[in-house]
């Protein structure tokens, strides 16, 4: 099995085991600990309002299946230093 | 008709010689889910939105905050929201309306290019002053699947508030058949898993003829 197929089996088994703990604990107590990934990655974020809208469309451009199918990271970089 | 339903989840158990409820998500009918969750910072923007977004126009949530409502272990940035195409004066006096309560648009500052990028089918983004991330991204309904989901949206009812969010079988067909990237279906996969005891197969299938039919 390759990296990204074990990967993917390991991420399934985890949300797997996380919704039957949702499904059996007290909504306070899962969400309690939801709300620390949450509250964290949305705190921690910076960006312009220039970056994020350039970075949302280089997304809507990769959902509609366009040419940017290959963007790298490099890419990325590139594309926000030349705004 | 759903075919299995929970009827309770709220359990009691005795501590300490005191009786505790357990307050659990609980899949009231077929309209109504209650959870009493501890509110996230995305939940809180949800709330404060919708209250003055629903004084001019119904509305439904979609994507990935469904998802994460219901308890998938991720964030996100934005909540995509749904509504029915309204008309320049009420959008405008939606825009202002939001402006009051400390919000302001990221796309456009002014209200024509706000109603043009709607009409041209483009999303808007309002966040809170100041701020980028969290926002709310709107856009009108333009597809069967979007009309489908405002007509049958869902009650999710919060401790202190409620919120209307899509079907959960279009979520999961939409997430499988027709976003598929990784992150989509992982999100499907919990909607699976926390519904699964209430999810409507036939409801899934003709779900399923429904976005081959458009996508």
């Amino acid at each position: 099995m390759t990296f990204t197929k074990e990967n993917q089996k390991e991420r399934y088994r985890f949300i797997d085991q996380w919704a039957e703990y949702v499904r059996t604990h007290d909504d306070k107590d899962w969400s309690r600990q939801q709300n620390i990934i949450i509250n964290s990655c949305l705190r921690t974020a910076s960006m312009t309002k220039e970056e994020y809208l350039a970075m949302k469309t280089i997304e809507d451009e990769m959902k509609a299946g366009k040419k940017v199918k290959k963007f790298t990271q490099k890419d990325a970089v590139k594309y926000l230093k030349n705004l | 008709m759903r075919t299995s339903m929970r009827k309770t989840s709220i359990k009691h158990e005795i501590v300490g010689g005191h009786s505790h409820a357990r307050e659990q998500m609980r899949f009231v009918n077929k309209t109504t889910i209650e959870i009493k969750r501890e509110l996230s910072d995305l939940d809180q923007l949800a709330l404060d939105f919708i209250t003055v977004l629903q004084k001019y126009t119904p509305y439904v949530i979609v994507s990935g905050y469904v998802s994460i409502l219901l308890g998938r272990a991720r964030a996100s940035e934005d909540i995509d929201i749904i509504t029915p195409k309204i008309s320049f004066p009420t959008l405008k006096k939606l825009v202002h309306d939001l402006q009051e309560h400390g919000f302001y648009c990221i796309n456009e500052q002014k209200d024509k290019d706000i109603f043009e990028c709607l009409t041209e089918g483009i999303a808007v983004r309002f966040a809170r002053k100041d701020t980028i991330i969290p926002n709310m991204e709107m856009k009108w309904a333009r597809t069967a699947a979007d009309d489908e989901a405002l007509q049958n949206a869902l009650s999710v009812s919060l401790p202190e508030g409620k919120l209307r969010i899509s079907p959960l079988e279009l979520q999961i067909v939409f997430k499988e058949l027709v976003l598929k990237s990784p992150k989509d279906r992982e999100d499907a996969r919990h909607l699976r898993k926390i519904a699964k005891e209430y999810l409507d197969a036939s409801q899934l299938q003709h779900y399923k003829e429904l976005v081959h039919d458009i996508h």
